[in-house]
Formats: C-alpha cells, sequence, structure tokens
C-alpha cells in the first residue's frame, strides 16, 4: 500500500496503520486503526499502547456519531467502498467543519486519481491507494488544477477571493 | 436492455474504443462492423467461449459495452441480428439512414 | 452573455487536460470501464446505441453567434453536418469519436464553451427562462443567479459524486417556461413587499419512473442565502439519497419518502448552522458576474414600425408566423422571436452545420448578437427589432427555420429514442413526425391552438412525456415497440402530471390515438378553451370512451 499526503506530495512521512477486526487482539507495538465498535469497547486498551490509534470507518457513517472519540484519534480513516459514492466526501466535509476535528483523515478503498482534488477540498488530508502508478497519477492530477469556485478545506484561494481580494470567513475562523 | 444468458444462434456486439462505432466479434476474434462477417454461435459453450475473447478484448481496452445478441442466418446464408435494436445498431437510426457510418460500410441496404 | 475571465478559462482548460489524461488512462487500461464511463460522463460524453455522443453545455441557454458558428463547425468536422437540441438546453453530437473529443473540447473552449457535467450523478446545467433579460414579465434577469451557481456547482468537491443526476432551474416570470417544478431544485425568483429580494425554493420535482410535481420548501429565500441553502440540500441528499437502487434514488424520492415536512426540518437545521459562517462573498461575486454580463443596450423606438405593418398586412404567411412564434419584448419596437426546430415531419430539435450557421448570422446582424436555446428544442433570438423580422422571417423561411408552430401540435418534444438512445425501449423521432405530418395540414393546426405533444423513448422521461398535454411513453413489449398514451400533464406555473388512458397502442395505432384524442376535444371545447382546459373540465372519461370505446 501507498500512502500520500494531498498537501505535501509526498507519503514519506506518513504513519502506517494496521486495520485490526473487532475480535484480532491489539498489537503490542504499531499505530492501529479500529472500528467504532472496537473503540467504544477497548478505550482504555488502545489509550495504554505507546502507539497512534485511529478510526476505520466507512463513508457512509454518521460523523455525530464519532464526535465524543475525536480528541482520542490520531486519525480517522474513511473508507470508499465504491469510487461512485460520494458520502465520504460530506463525513470529511463535516468532521472538519461540524466538529472541528483537526488531526489526520485518511481515504482508503475504491479511489481513483478523479477523486484527488475532491477529496482535498472536502478535508482529506491523505490518501492510502493500491499502487504507485495511481499515486503517480494523484500527484499528477493535484499539480494540474489551479482553479477553485467552492469556499472549501484547503488554503488555497478560490477564484472568489482572488477576484475579490479577500479571504473567506469560514477558513479565517 | 436485459442481457441475455449465453445460448445458441447469438452474435457478441461491442464499440470500438476509440471510434464508438458498433462492432461484432468474428470468428478469428477480431471485430467487424459488418454483423453478416460475424460468428453466429453453435450453443451456449460457444458463446461463452465468444464472450471469453471479448472479454479479453474489453481488458485490452479495445472495445467498450461488450454483449449478448440474438442473431439468425438470413436467406443469403449470413448472419444478422434478430432483435430490432440490434438492427438499429447495425444499419444506423431509422430516420437518419443516409448519414450513419453504417451507410458508408453497407451503403446498399 | 456572461463573458469568462481568466479563472473561467483557466478551470475549462485545465479540465481538459485533465479528460485527456483520463482518455489516456482508459488506453492504458489503468482505468476500467466502468470507471472511465464515469469520468467521462461527467464530461459530456455517452456511449450511445452508435457511436459516442457529445453533450454540450449551454448554460441557461444563452449563447451567442460566435459560439453559434463553432457549434457547426464541430458540426461540421468533428459530427455528420448536424447536431440535436435537448430539452434542457443543452446540444448534442451523434457521432464523435473519442480519439477526436479532447480536440473537439478545446475547440469549445476557445469560445467559451464546455460539456463539463452535463451528465453523471451531480449537478447538472443550471437552466433558465429562454426570455430571460428580453420579457417584461419577470422580476430580474434570472441568468446571473444561473451563473453564480453554475459556478459554485463546477466541480464541487463535495457534491461530485451524488447518489443520482441533480438539476436545477431558475426562472424570474410569472409565467413559467422552465417546468420549474419538475426540477431537483426549481427556484423562482421575486421581489417580496415586506422580505425584499428572494427566491421559492422547490425541491424534489421530477420526471421518470416516478413523477413529482416538486413541494415548495420555502416561500421565501433571501437571494444572498441561496448558496448556503443549496449547500444545506445537497448535503442532506448526498448523505441520505438512497444508493441502493437507480430507480429510488433521486432526491424526489428521498423528498418523498421522508415527507416534505421532515425533509424541511433536516435541510433547515443544516441551513441554520451554516448560516452564520456563511459569507457575503457570493453577494459581491453576483454583482462582478452582472457587470460582465453583456447586456444588449437596445435602441429608443417606436411601438410600431410602418415597413412591418406593411409585411403583416401583406403576407399571409409572415403574419401567421408573427402571430404563432413571436412574444412581446420588454422595449418598444422590439419583439421576441423564437425559431421553430419542428419543420413538419422534421426530427425535433436536429439542426444542420447551415441553420446553425444562419442563426448565429442572423444573431449578429439584427439580434444584438443573442441567441437561446429553450427546453422546448427551439431557439430564440430575444431581441430583434420589429422592422427588422420580416427579412430575419424571410431568411428562416428560405433555410427551413420558419415554421410557425411554436407550442402547437406540431412543436413536439421527443428525446432521441431507440434511434439514437443505448437505454430506450422504443422509438421517438419517427412517432413525432408522423403526428407532425398529420397535423401539417394548414388549418387544423391553427384550430387546434395550443397542445403540447412530448414524447419519451423510455421511462427516463427526458422527452418529459408526463408533463404533456398529450405524453407518449415507448415501451418494449417483447421486442416490439408500444406506446403508452397519458393526457393532462402540464409543465408550467400549474403543473400537473398525465393520466395514463388505458393500454397502450402500436407505432401506427399511436398517431390515431392522438387523433383521436384531438377530434375528442375539438368536439367538446368551449368557447376558446385550450386542450387542456377542456381536458381540465371534463376529466379523461371522454376521451378514454373515443379512443378505447364504452367497455
Ligand atoms: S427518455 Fe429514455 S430513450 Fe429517451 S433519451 Fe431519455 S433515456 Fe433515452
Amino acid at each position: 500500500m501507498e500512502r500520500l499526503d494531498l498537501r505535501k506530495l509526498t507519503g514519506a512521512h506518513l504513519k502506517p496503520y494496521r486495520s485490526i477486526d473487532d475480535e484480532a487482539p491489539l498489537p503490542d507495538e504499531g499505530g492501529v486503526l479500529v472500528s467504532l465498535a472496537r473503540l467504544k469497547r477497548d478505550r482504555a486498551a488502545l489509550a495504554a499502547r505507546k502507539s497512534p490509534y485511529g478510526l476505520l470507518v466507512n463513508g457512509d457513517e454518521k460523523a455525530a456519531h464519532l464526535a465524543p472519540h475525536l480528541e482520542d484519534l490520531a486519525v480517522i480513516a474513511i473508507n470508499f467502498g465504491k469510487f461512485s459514492d460520494g458520502r465520504g466526501f460530506s463525513l470529511a466535509h463535516r468532521l472538519r467543519e461540524d466538529h472541528g476535528f483537526s488531526g489526520e483523515i485518511r481515504a482508503t478503498g475504491a479511489l481513483i486519481a478523479d477523486h484527488a482534488e475532491f477529496l482535498l477540498r472536502s478535508g482529506v488530508s491523505s490518501v492510502e491507494l493500491a499502487d504507485p502508478i495511481i499515486t503517480a497519477q494523484f500527484i499528477k492530477r493535484l499539480k494540474l488544477y489551479s482553479v477553485w469556485y467552492q469556499d472549501a478545506h484547503d488554503a488555497r484561494p478560490t477564484a472568489l477571493e482572488l477576484r475579490h481580494g479577500r479571504t473567506r470567513k469560514r477558513l479565517a475562523s | 436492455m436485459a442481457d441475455l444468458k449465453p445460448a445458441s444462434s447469438q452474435m457478441i456486439s461491442a464499440n470500438d474504443l476509440w471510434t464508438g462505432q458498433v462492432v461484432f466479434l468474428t470468428r478469428a476474434a477480431s471485430w467487424t462492423t459488418d454483423p453478416a462477417r460475424a460468428a453466429l454461435s453453435e450453443s451456449a459453450e460457444d458463446s461463452e467461449a465468444l464472450l471469453g475473447l471479448a472479454a479479453q478484448s474489453n481488458a485490452r481496452a479495445e472495445v467498450e459495452l461488450v454483449h449478448l445478441i440474438a442473431a439468425s442466418l438470413r436467406d443469403d446464408g449470413t448472419p444478422w441480428p434478430s432483435r430490432n435494436r440490434e438492427d438499429i445498431r447495425a444499419l444506423g437510426p431509422t430516420v437518419r439512414r443516409d448519414l450513419g457510418y453504417q451507410a458508408e460500410v453497407r451503403p446498399t441496404l | 452573455m456572461y463573458r469568462y475571465d481568466d479563472y473561467d478559462q483557466t478551470l475549462v482548460n485545465q479540465r481538459i487536460a485533465d479528460f485527456r489524461d483520463a482518455v489516456a488512462r482508459r488506453l492504458s487500461g489503468h482505468l476500467s470501464e466502468e470507471e472511465f464511463k464515469l469520468i467521462r460522463q461527467m464530461n459530456g460524453v455517452y456511449l450511445q446505441l452508435h457511436a459516442y455522443m457529445l453533450r454540450v453545455a449551454i448554460p441557461y441557454g444563452s449563447l451567442d453567434s460566435r459560439q453559434m458558428h463553432k457549434l457547426a463547425h464541430i458540426a461540421r468536422i468533428y459530427d455528420k453536418g448536424y447536431g440535436h437540441f435537448t430539452t434542457r438546453q443543452n446540444i448534442q453530437y451523434n457521432w464523435p469519436s473519442l480519439r477526436e473529443m479532447p480536440d473537439l473540447l478545446q475547440e469549445l473552449a476557445a469560445v467559451q464553451m464546455h460539456a463539463i457535467q452535463t451528465s453523471g450523478n451531480l449537478i447538472r446545467n443550471v437552466t433558465a427562462d429562454q426570455y430571460a433579460g428580453a420579457t417584461a414579465e419577470e422580476v430580474d434577469d434570472p441568468r446571473p443567479y444561473a451563473e453564480l451557481i453554475r459556478q459554485w456547482s463546477t466541480l464541487h468537491p463535495e457534491f461530485s459524486f451524488l447518489p443520482r443526476k441533480f438539476k436545477i432551474a431558475v426562472t424570474a416570470s410569472a409565467t413559467d417556461r422552465t417546468a420549474v417544478k419538475f426540477h431537483d431544485i426549481g427556484l423562482i425568483l421575486h421581489d417580496d413587499p415586506e422580505q425584499g429580494r428572494g427566491f421559492e425554493v422547490i425541491v424534489g420535482g421530477g420526471m421518470g419512473r416516478t413523477p413529482f410535481v416538486g413541494p415548495s420548501l420555502r416561500d421565501h429565500l433571501p437571494e444572498a442565502q441561496i448558496l448556503t441553502y443549496l449547500e444545506a440540500v445537497l448535503r442532506t441528499y448526498n448523505e441520505l439519497g438512497r444508493r441502493d437502487n437507480a430507480y429510488k434514488a433521486r432526491i424526489k424520492i428521498l423528498v418523498h419518502e421522508l415527507g416534505a415536512e421532515a425533509f424541511r426540518t433536516l435541510v433547515e437545521d443544516e441551513f441554520a448552522k451554516l448560516l452564520p459562517q456563511a459569507d457575503d462573498l457570493p453577494q459581491a461575486e453576483l454583482l462582478r458576474i452582472r457587470e460582465r454580463f453583456i447586456v444588449p443596450e437596445l435602441d429608443a423606438l417606436p411601438a410600431r414600425d410602418p415597413g412591418f405593418d406593411a409585411a403583416y398586412e401583406k403576407d399571409e404567411d409572415f403574419r401567421q408566423w408573427v402571430k404563432v412564434n413571436s412574444a412581446p419584448h420588454k422595449v418598444a419596437g422590439y419583439i421576441i422571436a423564437n425559431i421553430s426546430l419542428k419543420p413538419y415531419g422534421g426530427i425535433p430539435g436536429d439542426i444542420s452545420a447551415d441553420q446553425m450557421d444562419l442563426v448565429a448570422d442572423l444573431a449578429e446582424r439584427y439580434g444584438h448578437d443573442e441567441i437561446r436555446a429553450t427546453h422546448a428544442q427551439n431557439l430564440v433570438l430575444p431581441h430583434v427589432k420589429l422592422r427588422d423580422l420580416y427579412d430575419i422571417w424571410q431568411a428562416l423561411s428560405v433555410a427551413g427555420l420558419g415554421t410557425a408552430n411554436l407550442d402547437r401540435a406540431s412543436d413536439i418534444i421527443a428525446c432521441p429514442g431507440l434511434d439514437y438512445c443505448v437505454l430506450a425501449n422504443a422509438r421517438s423521432i419517427p412517432i413525432a413526425q408522423e403526428i407532425s405530418k398529420r397535423f401539417a395540414a394548414k388549418g387544423r393546426e391553427d384550430l387546434v391552438g395550443e397542445l403540447k405533444i412530448k414524447i419519451s423513448g423510455c421511462i427516463n422521461a427526458c422527452g418529459h412525456h408526463h408533463a404533456g398535454h398529450i405524453g407518449i411513453l415507448g415501451v418494449d413489449r417483447k421486442g416490439e415497440e408500444m406506446y403508452q398514451l397519458t393526457l393532462g400533464g402540464s409543465g408550467d406555473e400549474q403543473a400537473s402530471i398525465g393520466q395514463i388512458t388505458g393500454r397502450g397502442f402500436d407505432e401506427a395505432g399511436i398517431v390515431d390515438a392522438v387523433d383521436t384524442v384531438v377530434e375528442t376535444y375539438l368536439g367538446h371545447r368551449e368557447d376558446h378553451e385550450t386542450f387542456l382546459e377542456t381536458y381540465r373540465r371534463l376529466g379523461p372519461a371522454p376521451f378514454k370512451e373515443a379512443l378505447y370505446g364504452t367497455a
């Protein structure tokens, strides 16, 4: 698996996380991803480990269900079940906007390069990809665009801001 | 369009990836725009085997929309699609038979 | 006409580069057929029965002569010399190859056009009243709002992978020419004496398998809050719209299943959360967009023109065309001229490259360089002088574009159907042609007056049959093309859904059936009742009896 930071366009600094089944024992070492059920159940055990942990959720998960746990999480991995299913974009948006989550949001699953800009701008910070060719396609695509109309979760100015010489409220807050 | 199950007396059709043109699979595992030159399956297994060839072509990114169509032999001994929809695909829009590339391929029809 | 600035142009160019890359990835096998399908659709490229089809966006139906000439050029070079205007104010080409598609798109970009989001499960090209900026009826020109929405919805990061397609229409007139209540979101601009300028917001209308006249979610939404409200609706839909069944995935089903009240609560909650942090930038942007619209400078003219009056007096055909195909302009001495793309027996919406060039020339010479496409698959010259109208009509007539049949029986909306469309069950175009020929006998059509016949080749209802006074739906019965008849639909401000009359008809039978229905109307109408008025007064009974006899 390849990892890519959507802003830095490299994955070298990104930590690997192992996804742990609900019934499997927690490894002693290394970052792990668990389900929401497991997190609720094994919270103490997860906290007692020295390594960071995060949640693995599907795109249709409700952000409000994750809200009580956000402080403890190093990462939230959103799994895109089908490349045409856009619910993960709204989930990422809500985690950032409604719940102020500032940790890493990593997209996994059925991703194609055509998602790249949309992921970044919805609040996703990194992706996990199947092979280096797709990673290269992501990078190519992220370098391609320089104009965005909508207010979104990255620091690059939108066409509206550039036209009017202003910064938007949402980012400033 | 309901997908057909493999059976005898079928052809494989698809659209050429580059041009979009309607094509039919031949015995030689190549594609032709002329259904009269297409392979007419003799059995369900035969259709299955032809589909397999077409799937390989699809995987090589040569064609899209591979599907089975019902066909039969005409009086002149050449095969032709039997359903209305596939007849239209083979000949071009019924309202502009003069215009489709099909008109160039088969000007006499 | 909105003129692009550098940002708009850059984005379109980058999107083409992106599409070029996607084509290369498909060819090298890095995109599967399924993945590529999604991407090409987002860029307006379909694979139809015979070939690829490209649907070019004409935002809110507005274009200028340069753009129309380019559309003609594309028809000649990349297609077979013609194009087809659709029921969403777009134009589609039936024969381009994928190989040439990126170059074709680059040519479009040179005249500030694109095919972005004319297909796929995302916010489609925004439509608007074709008389915008020309009719005295409207509160204001709705197109700057439509442009604001176009930009907001273009490559939207969160709403580009929706459960299903999403169509928005904007109108600002009491007379609705956009079928606003049949859209996923319909916006009706008004000036409220107390609350000021705003929109009535209709959500969850639609055609297709389950047609709905959309409920009104908001009587008054302040204009400054429009994008915030759209965001709230779209987020609610993106999260909750059904993704398990394509036929139940449109927002109308979500609104219907939850109930309009419950849906409204969800949207209003989300909206209330967004509103405090919402920006006032869209308001400044709206001003900027208005400035970038080229508003024609119309001359001060007398209300009447002697030359026009003389031609009107002398030439009966011209008089007929003016009566049927023109509409009053807000400025004295001007008129709105509708160009019918429905010659008797012709293919609804089809137009040749030469005809496109002619329309472009006329717009440039006489029409302040403005052309509109309508959802009824016709064209409009929105700003022409009365004194030029006779010249315009003569030129149109010579080119086969002078048919006087706007909103008449032969002004039929028909989708491409089984002649082109991969989803079709039956052909639409030949039915339209036969009905049109039947009505062509002069006088008959005039006698019948306003009558909207709409034909779809499958339940997707691109031909708006549910909203037809007479609607025809093609179905497949064991490999035979059959046609269902519906009566009493309407796509105007008093929207209604047509009711099925009974068992269907074959190709010849449906033309006779339409004839029978019209004869029945003529037999029963009182005074100057239109077909729809008579139908609404009498209900289906006399029509059913005429069609099927007393059972
Ligand atoms: S209504 Fe059906 S047949 Fe007609 S264009 Fe739409 S999808 Fe195709």
